[in-house]
């Protein structure tokens, strides 16, 4: 038959097909009763373990992004080596010239910032409190993915000015301010006084420092914060950022090979340095999640699969109390094709009435552990609408492969048998 | 003209375990256009091979079957299918309804197949419906009928693609003697409009209102005779 008469018949087929097999599933959902039940479960249980899965997901995402998720943090150490006439265990020390090399001499490096740490005290009428203050370049805000709730974070211009100005972290308005508004209020850091010119966003917990810590710290630029924390040179550490997260090891060989001449150290110096990496740190817990994802994976597919069984085993049933009815169909001129296309009308029929209502069960599973009272930070199941079609999808694939065998031994009924029912 | 349906020394033969069976043994057949033809014989004889045979529901496994001038014992099994939806139409001793269809759906059924819309479908249903006296009977199902309906919603299939040559099996066989009676009168309104009609009957009275009577025993025609 040409394609285009195929097509023709396929279209005046169907439609009353999927009528008849909608009468057909009316009449008699007791007996597919079961067969239903596993296709409802199999697909409410991929929708709620994809969904489960992807919240998972967000979660490690949502936890390291939370402090940037690929810098490198440089920490200056002791020397193993002689070298230049001096003995190992020399102290290396950092300054804004290790971070000049930095920024000229790693290639595969996006961005490089230096950043010191210390507890001091701060000090508002409200309130003294010790607090941890962070003296880095602006381009901390981006490393470390901070985001401004109010007012604005230090730039370029405020680091090379020198000016003393503040970021908080979103818990300390309270402890230092109480109700008033913290933007243009000054607290005295070190005794120096920095004027607030931003409040950040509400990090909560945060995978790399298995802390809220980035909530209640004091952001400050650099240069004004080397001379209220330190010396007024010394750096604490350099956060290098590789362009793309495979990068990483490279950025390690190139940090090497820029400060080694800088400290006079031998190409065999090994420790003068180490390296702190988020990618390096979160990759075992990626690898946990990335088998918890697939394990559920498996378990709904293992599902889905056993209700494939399950629609095998009604097609069989169909096919074989039906034969009359296909052999009397025969009589009246339809093609084994048509057998064929009827059965697997009613497949599909089963399988996506089923489907339909196990996505639906699926998704009000979801939103009821979305909207429910969870432990803190608990990842909370997120429906991807690719985890809706992909479940229809498979589902189709497994009631077609379950329907087809059956559809094709019932098609191959003797018409003439029509004429021996008694 | 030539015969409506031509069997030339058409063979049937089954395979029993390891042996053959020849259930048909050279049948020599011409049925004109009109005519009305019971076939009787008794059981085992062969005669529902034969209806089998003569409505395209299988091939002979010899000799030759021309309809309509068509040698259809080398068609495919489509085109079989496609010959049946076209130009044949079957009446079963157990009516053979589908049972979840209303009686419009079950006699439009195969038009389904021979490639008319739903509209049409529908429409020469239900106007042939009412033509049988089931008017009232359209949207009813046939656990909703009585025996006597439901054979009549069975004819309606039987006819309602208009086809060359009208096959019953036993049309009687599961009716009271006043139901089967209407049906019989029902085949002689066919007959007298003209239609082929081919019966296979135990009953005298049915071979009573054929034109042609044809006995089978053991595979052959015993007798050809007009009644």
């Amino acid at each position: 038959m040409p394609p285009r008469e195929k097509l023709a018949r396929l279209r005046r087929l169907v439609p009353p097909l999927v009528g008849d097999a909608l009468d057909n599933l009316r009449a008699s959902w007791r007996a597919q009763a079961l067969t239903l039940a596993g296709i409802v479960w199999g697909a409410a249980s991929v929708v709620l373990l994809l969904s489960l899965g992807s919240g998972f997901n967000d979660f490690l995402d949502f936890g390291f992004g939370k402090t940037g998720d690929r810098w490198v943090a440089v920490d200056p150490e002791y020397t193993s080596t002689e070298a230049g006439g001096r003995l190992p265990g020399r102290r290396i020390r950092f300054t804004v010239r290790d971070l000049d090399r930095v920024r000229a001499g790693v290639p595969s490096a996006g961005r490089a910032v230096a950043e010191n740490q210390d507890i001091v005290p701060v000090v508002t009428p409200r309130r003294t409190r010790a607090t941890v203050v962070s003296a880095a370049g602006p381009e901390l805000f981006h490393i470390q993915n901070h985001a401004v709730g109010r007012g604005r974070y230090f730039d370029a211009d405020d680091e090379r000015r020198g000016r003393r100005v503040a970021v908080l972290g979103a818990d300390l308005v309270e402890v230092f301010f109480g109700d008033l508004d913290p933007l243009g209020r000054t607290l005295q850091i070190g005794g120096e006084p920095f004027e607030v010119i931003g409040v950040l966003v509400r990090k909560g917990w945060q995978f790399m420092t298995n802390s809220d810590i980035h909530d209640r710290m004091i952001f400050v630029p650099l240069s004004a914060g080397l001379r209220a924390l330190g010396d007024g040179e010394t750096i604490e550490t350099i956060l290098v950022e590789p362009r793309r997260i495979q990068d990483e090891p490279v950025v390690r060989r190139e940090v090497r090979a820029a400060l080694w001449p800088l400290h006079n150290l031998p190409p065999e110096e090994t420790r003068a340095v180490s390296f702190m990496s988020v990618p390096e740190i979160s990759e075992p817990s990626r690898r946990i999640f990335f088998v918890l994802q697939l394990l559920l994976g498996v378990v709904g597919t293992v599902t889905l699969a056993m209700a494939g069984t399950g629609v095998a085993n009604l097609m069989i049933a169909i096919a074989h109390e039906r034969r009359a009815e296909l052999a009397v169909r025969r009589t009246c001129g339809a093609r084994r094709a048509d057998l064929m296309l009827q059965l697997l009308v009613e497949t599909a029929v089963v399988v996506l009435v089923g489907g339909t209502l196990g996505v639906a069960i699926g998704l009000s599973a979801v939103l009821l552990i979305q909207v429910a009272p969870l432990p803190p930070d608990f990842p909370p199941p997120r429906i991807l609408p690719s985890v809706v079609s992909t479940t229809f999808l498979v589902l189709v694939a497994v009631g077609l492969a379950a329907g087809v065998a059956p559809a094709r031994v019932a098609a191959r009924v003797d018409p003439a048998s029509a004429l021996r029912v008694t | 003209m030539g015969a409506l349906i031509a069997l030339r020394d058409v063979r049937k033969r089954f395979s029993l375990g390891e042996g053959e069976v020849e259930i048909l043994r050279g049948i020599d057949l011409d049925v004109d256009e009109g005519e009305f033809i019971a076939i009787m014989g008794p059981s085992g004889s062969g005669k529902t091979t034969m209806l089998e045979i003569l409505g395209a529901l299988s091939r002979p496994s010899a000799g030759s079957y021309h309809f309509d001038g068509d040698a259809i014992e080398s068609h495919d099994d489509d085109a079989l299918a496609d010959l049946r939806a076209a130009r044949m139409g079957f009446v079963f001793q157990t009516f053979n309804l589908m049972p979840r269809m209303t009686a419009v759906r079950n006699a439009a059924l195969p038009l389904l197949y021979a490639g008319a819309g739903r509209a049409e479908r529908e429409a020469r249903a239900r106007g042939l419906l009412e033509r049988l006296g089931l008017g009232h009977r359209l949207d009813h199902r046939p656990g909703q009928m009585s025996g006597g309906e439901r054979q009549r919603v069975a004819i309606a299939r039987a006819l309602v693609n208009d086809p060359r040559v009208v096959l019953a099996d036993e049309p009687t066989g599961n009716l009271d003697e006043k139901t089967g009676r209407e049906i019989l009168e029902l085949f002689d309104d066919l007959h007298g409009g003209g239609r082929t009609l081919i019966v296979v009957t135990h009953a005298p009275e049915v071979a009573e209102r054929a034109g042609r009577v044809i006995r089978i025993r053991d595979g052959r025609i015993e007798s050809d005779a007009a009644a």
